[in-house]
């Protein structure tokens, strides 16, 4: 049988702390469309990690983290779908990528 | 196991080991100019993750983000890579104050985030351990389960509509434009 | 846990891995072989017969050409990235072993998720061929890659459609438990149950299975009329062996789970042959144990023969025909299958 884990939430809240300004500062600093997509998976990510923590440590579990998470992988699945084929569509406009340099919207 | 007057579990080990890779892949994927390479980190991110979520007493949760993240998602952006060309050779924001700023902000925030939880009161326990279950049980899966269709009916066929409408406007954004089509 | 018991747990675990991984090692040795000699005999012919007494020191020949091969990597590859690529191919194929039941109380851990830690973990293998192919810095290896990617992931649906119908009969994601569900002889077994739900479930997870590892008739992706070898093509020496053990491996992996779903894992199909035996050998290992273990590798045995059978007789299938028979025949059959068995579970299944 298993005793208990050992570990206080907020390691896990640190964690998805670190994550997300990880990804905070990828968006800021990639230029290209798909660099900043990966960033926005990392704090997808580091949101889910506070989701399930925060569902787990309760004084009885609710699995309402899980399910919450579980909906969060399907919207990030959904809108890296999108996001890339928008990527791919300015590419074969554009020839580039360069999300400093694709001003078509400017006023 | 005490070691210098701390309790020390091996699910600690566990979980320093784990959440060590999944930060330092985070950081490659930020920081490495390569894009196929910071993809790829970005797959190992996510595998990092998957491991918390079962420390996290979610081993269903583990299995589900590595099929869809590692299994769908990150093939999916390095196909993106590979038909976008040229971006490989764009790097870093040009300007000069630009990584200065953003590192300087994103480290305010961390370090707000980081204060405000590890001096929180938790409840429950000063540490705040949960148990884990037993060994084998079906209890988590069947718990998902049973939400998903009777809570939480509403938004999963939502999603599956909203995953409908992305699947087909996805492949119509990324047609290719046949002359006299 | 304490510290102490983490570290006697982790001991355990390395130890049957480098078990596990031994284990793949041989039988992928003796698959080889056994391939040579199938296609031999349904073309009419002799297999290898001239290294080693009736030719079965064949495989450990090619080993030791391959070992000894000197290890090309293309100019302007990415280096690092053309040598993790079999990494990243071969490890999730060697991981799935995790979860299989290979006799009574032998899994080497019985997760509460197998059944889709199975499909997680194999579908991570499509990154590496992925990466084979750019890294190879050669148009014909990307082609042959992007081929591979969309001829894996067009299969991974319906395997995972079929995956579900013995899971509903049983009500358990665990394999081992699945396995344990179809004691009592071959009429329990998961194939014969919910007629026709799991019979067609059965064919879907055969078909889907096939077009996963890259077997003829649906093995484009490696076959040496098409694109050379694709993503293979720049790959010599160690890394080409990995890939070579991978897809083996991944055979002995596609009938391990087959076997496990739908034919009864490692029940022995009568009662009789060995079902009742509760006696152990020195006292200590208990017979049934060693019993199960030979009927699952048997069966396991009997699918490969049926998979190598298949392999040698059908012709290979166009990229488009491939493509069709994944998403407008397998997919649509593998949803109704579910929505079928899925009824037969909730009206009919005795309580």
């Amino acid at each position: 049988m298993h005793s208990a884990y050992g570990i206080p939430i907020w390691w896990f809240l640190t964690v998805g702390a670190m994550l997300f300004c990880i990804g905070l500062m990828g968006m800021m600093i990639r230029r290209s469309a798909v660099g900043m997509l990966l960033s926005i998976e990392l704090m997808l990510n580091a949101a889910n990690i506070n989701l399930v923590a925060f569902g787990s440590y309760l004084k009885t579990p609710v699995i309402a983290g899980q399910i919450f998470t579980i909906f969060v992988i399907t919207l990030a699945a959904a809108e890296a779908a999108v996001g890339l084929a928008i990527v791919i569509n300015i590419y074969r406009l554009e020839q580039h990528i360069d999300a400093d340099k694709i001003t078509a919207m400017k006023l | 196991m005490h070691i210098f007057g701390f309790e020390i579990t091996g699910y600690q080990l566990a979980f320093v080991a784990i959440s060590g890779v999944t930060v330092i892949a985070a950081l490659g994927v930020v920081l490495v100019p390569n894009i196929l390479r910071a993809a790829l980190l970005l797959g190992l991110t996510l595998i990092g993750v998957a491991g918390l979520f079962v420390l996290m007493n979610a081993p269903f949760l583990a299995a589900v983000q590595i099929m869809i993240y590692v299994g769908a998602i990150t093939t999916m952006i390095i196909l993106a890579v590979f038909l976008s060309n040229q971006v490989m050779r764009i790097g870093f924001s040009q300007a000069i104050y630009n990584p200065i700023l953003a590192a300087g902000a994103a480290g305010i925030l961390f370090a707000f985030l980081f204060i405000t939880v590890a001096n929180s009161v938790w409840i429950n326990d000063p540490r705040n351990i949960i148990a884990a279950g037993p060994a084998n049980s079906d209890v988590g899966v069947e718990a998902i389960s049973r939400a998903l269709l009777q809570p939480y009916v509403f938004p999963f066929e939502l999603a599956s509509v909203l995953l409908l409408a992305v699947l087909v406007g996805s492949v119509v954004i990324a047609k290719e434009d046949k002359p006299g089509a | 846990m304490d510290l102490l018991e983490f570290a006697k747990e982790l001991g355990i675990i390395t130890t049957i891995a480098v078990v596990v991984l031994l284990f793949v090692l041989v039988v992928v040795l003796y698959l080889v072989l056994k391939l040579r000699w199938v296609i031999a005999r349904i073309q009419s012919r002799l297999g290898p017969n001239r290294t080693g007494p009736w030719g079965v020191a064949q495989t450990i020949a090619d080993a030791l050409k391959l070992f000894q091969k000197e290890d090309i990597i293309p100019r302007g590859a990415d280096r690092l990235l053309f040598t993790l690529a079999p990494a990243i191919v071969f490890i999730p194929a060697y991981l799935v072993y995790v979860v299989i039941p290979f006799g009574d109380g032998m899994t080497p851990r019985s997760l509460n998720i197998g059944a889709i830690y199975f499909s997680a973990i194999s579908s991570i293998g499509v990154i590496g061929i992925i990466v084979a192919g750019w890294a190879s810095n050669n148009k014909w290896s990307l082609l042959g890659a992007f081929r591979g990617a969309s001829q894996l992931i067009a299969y991974e649906v319906p395997i995972i459609l079929a995956l579900a119908a013995p899971i509903l009969i049983t009500g358990t994601l665990d394999l081992n438990r699945i396995v344990q569900a179809q004691a009592g002889g071959f009429w329990h077994w998961n194939i014969f149950q919910g007629m026709p739900m799991l019979p067609l479930a059965f064919l879907i997870m055969l078909v889907a299975g096939l077009a996963e590892i890259n077997v003829a008739p649906f093995d484009i992706m490696e076959a040496e009329s098409e694109l050379v070898a694709g993503f293979n093509t720049e790959y010599s020496g160690m890394k080409f062996a990995l890939f070579f053990l991978a897809e083996f491996a991944a055979s002995f992996t596609l009938s391990a789970i087959i076997v496990t779903l739908f034919l009864g894992g490692y029940q022995p199909p009568l009662h009789i042959l060995g079902g009742q035996v509760t006696a152990k050998l020195f006292g200590v290992i208990p017979l049934f144990s060693l019993i199960s273990l030979f009927w699952f590798l048997f069966k396991c045995w009997v699918v490969v023969l049926g998979i190598m059978w298949i392999r040698s007789t059908l012709p290979r299938v166009r990229m488009d025909q491939l493509m069709n028979l994944s998403w407008k025949a397998l997919i649509p059959a593998g949803l109704a299958n579910l929505l079928l068995t899925g009824a037969y579970v909730a009206f009919w299944m005795a309580k």
